[in-house]
């Protein structure tokens, strides 16, 4: 294996853009794109048939150049050879058509349209097979039934890849495709299996199934090889191991499933036996719960699937007994009672609704203090709502500390009610600890409605607390 | 007995139409509450009705056994391709069941679920044991898988729920016992077919039935 030393397979991502070659690969692709556009427009849709008309004209110039047949000397003979050539064909494309197409063609350096022949380019060649090569795969593709197709294209990316990176062409993510489809095509087996097991005819399919398994097995090993080799990356052998997984499930899933079948197609070859085994059954019940991956023993609902053939007469009806489960009966009479119920319903309020909140306690941690001031704020709150203390408090905050009686007659008036009053917040404010008061010796006389009882209640002064001259 | 079976297939549910026939009026509606009441997502895991509550509905005799099982045979013969009446006389009640097809089989029950079943059934009805420990079913299914003991244990609750089987509580360690209703679950195509593959040839279905002694069965429930 010589190849092994190369360097990294030649694919376009790769390599450097700057190259004339790359700019060269990427026109070809851009012309391949202005001759599929004319091919896409909605009539094609529609009637794909005008595609494989254009590919026919396509492959007689291709012809015509390769030297297989006499080349094109110009539109009318390419017109009656097509008629010619494809005379399956009910409506041949017009010489206008043929015209049009060439022009198509030649725009795109396909083709060189000389005075007496007409010519293909080496990039309509090129491309021309490509387009052929791509026809021909999906309908390869689309021949397969849809558990083969997954299979068979497994098989196809192997064999793209044989042709391709072992060339030194990189054909693509070709391996990681191939496993991919090698799951896809488990998956639907998996989710069919017993759908196939229930057809009566399905031996030709699963033997096929099998077949194409067992060789994707052999490729897909080859391939894992070559690679394994190449590319040491711990991507690869990631990719080797999914790939190995899952090959080796899908040939075992095959394999069970084909050999179910066989036993239970021998089973009706074999003359009606008249003893039973009393252990053979024991062995076969313990070996129905779980079988090996690979083994021919059928699950019950393999049986039942079996059973669905109906070999035996009424077999498919028969398939188990269970206890009756019916939804609860509703008759219409109880459907118009409901409907008649909803439409006519009134919400009953005769009683307000009473519902009692739980209380709710929170356990918080805190200071005596400012319990305790928050205490005397609201004592004094209340204290304030019922005797009016703002007049003496201004007046003090105005003028600091004063004698009392002067405070009394000052801040309202000398009257008689206004002292009463005055004293009453001085007597609050003190019993709150807003204000403090001091003896002293004298104190002077202001003109009053009034008389202190006792002239020695009037040698005090008050003042503010927090002291203001502090 | 089984005239029934010679009726073209089409004819399908219009016998139960014909069901007037076999039943006095009475008896037409013992058979619609004994089909309400089957309905497990009516009576949870107590399917059926008490064989007092239906001999009450029928009018006749607690002890007049003959017109009871006269009753339950008539319901069969008239009805046999779709639905089953069976007695369970250990619990003492009378349920419905129903024939489900081979292809809708597969959605009511896990393979794994079916194949203890089996197990169960083969235990008690061809061997003749009164229960089955879920040791002994553990020992022989176990094999290595991860989890097995938690997987078996939620096949038996999946046939706990459709009433086949049930915990026999006379016995220190958990076990099993099939109910009536797991006794009459499998039909007789499925034994065939699955006995059919265990002795890889084929078998006649009296052969089969013998073997699981179904046939005393059909014989007792004649007699009866």
């Amino acid at each position: 294996m010589d190849k092994m030393d190369v360097k990294a397979p030649i694919s376009i991502f790769t390599s450097n853009y700057q190259t004339a070659e790359f700019m060269k690969s990427m026109r070809d692709l851009a012309s391949l794109a202005g001759v599929l556009k004319e091919l896409s427009t909605e009539k094609m849709y529609d009637s794909p048939i005008e595609i494989i008309r254009f590919l026919n004209v396509i492959q007689l110039i291709n012809e015509a150049s390769l030297g297989i047949k006499d080349p094109i000397d110009n539109e009318e003979i390419l017109y009656y050879r097509y008629q010619s050539t494809y005379s399956q064909d009910n409506e041949p494309p017009t010489l206008a058509q043929i015209t049009r197409m060439l022009t198509i063609l030649e725009r795109n350096n396909w083709i060189i349209k000389q005075s007496r022949q007409i010519k293909m380019r080496d990039r309509g060649k090129n491309l021309m097979d490509g387009l052929i090569r791509m026809g021909n795969d999906a309908l390869a593709y689309y021949l397969q039934d849809d558990i083969g197709r997954s299979l068979f294209q497994a098989r196809r990316d192997a064999e793209i890849s044989a042709a391709y990176d072992d060339q030194g062409i990189s054909g693509g993510n070709k391996i990681a495709s191939m496993i991919y489809n090698v799951e896809e095509a488990i998956k639907q087996l998996e989710e069919r299996q017993l759908e196939l097991l229930a057809d009566r005819n399905a031996l030709p399919q699963l033997e096929k199934i099998n077949q194409l398994m067992l060789e994707l097995e052999t490729k897909l090993n080859e391939r894992l090889q070559q690679f394994g080799t190449v590319e040491e990356s711990t991507k690869m052998s990631d990719l080797m191991r999914r790939g190995t997984a899952a090959i080796s499930k899908g040939t075992s899933l095959s394999l069970s499933l084909l050999t179910k079948y066989i036993r239970f197609v021998n089973m009706q070859l074999t003359p009606t036996a008249d003893t039973i085994s009393p252990e053979k059954v024991r062995q076969f019940i313990l070996a129905m719960h779980s079988p090996q991956a690979n083994s021919n023993i059928p699950t019950a609902h393999d049986i039942l699937s079996f059973m669905e053939q109906n070999q035996y007469e009424q077999e498919a009806m028969d398939g188990l007994w269970v206890p009756v489960k019916f939804a609860a009966p509703i008759g219409p009479q109880d459907i118009t009672d409901a409907i008649y119920y909803l439409q006519t319903y009134e919400p009953k309020l005769e009683k307000p609704m009473s519902h009692q909140l739980e209380d709710e306690y929170e356990e918080i941690e805190m200071d005596v203090r400012p319990i305790k001031e928050a205490l005397q704020d609201a004592s004094w709150k209340m204290t304030q709502s019922l005797i009016d203390t703002e007049r003496i408090e201004n007046y003090l905050t105005e003028h600091g500390e004063t004698e009392m009686e002067e405070l009394i007659v000052e801040s309202s008036s000398n009257k008689w009610h206004d002292a009463i009053l005055s004293l009453l917040a001085v007597s609050a404010l003190t019993s709150n600890n807003k204000v403090e008061q001091q003896p002293i010796e004298q104190a002077k006389d202001y003109e009053k409605q009034w008389e202190w009882i006792d002239d020695d209640d009037k040698r005090f002064t008050v003042r503010q607390y927090p002291y203001d001259d502090e | 007995m089984m005239m029934t079976n010679d009726l073209p297939f089409d004819n399908t549910l219009m016998m139960m139409n014909s069901l007037k026939g076999y039943l006095t009026t009475e008896e037409e509606l013992a058979f619609m509450q004994l089909l309400f009441s089957s309905s497990a997502s009516i009576k949870g895991a107590n399917y059926g009705l008490a064989k007092k509550d239906l001999v009450k509905m029928l009018g006749i005799n607690n002890g007049d056994d003959e017109a009871f099982h006269s009753f339950i045979n008539r319901l069969n013969a008239a009805l046999s391709r779709y639905f089953r009446v069976i007695y369970d006389a250990r619990r003492d009640r009378v349920i419905v069941m129903m024939h489900v097809t081979a292809k809708h089989a597969k959605s009511t029950l896990s393979s794994e679920a079916l194949a203890i079943m089996l197990y169960l059934f083969y235990h008690q009805e061809v061997l003749g044991h009164e229960f089955t420990l879920l040791h002994q079913i553990l020992v022989d299914f176990g094999h290595e898988s991860l989890n097995a003991n938690r997987k078996l244990k939620n096949n038996i609750d999946q046939l706990k729920k459709i009433g086949a089987v049930t915990d026999f509580e006379s016995v220190s360690e958990e076990a099993f016992m099939l109910t009536a209703i797991g006794v009459h679950m499998f039909s007789e195509s499925f034994l065939r077919r699955t006995t059919e593959f265990a002795q890889e040839t084929q078998l006649s279905k009296e052969e089969v039935m013998k073997f699981f002694n179904r046939y005393n069965l059909h014989i007792e429930e004649e007699n009866e």
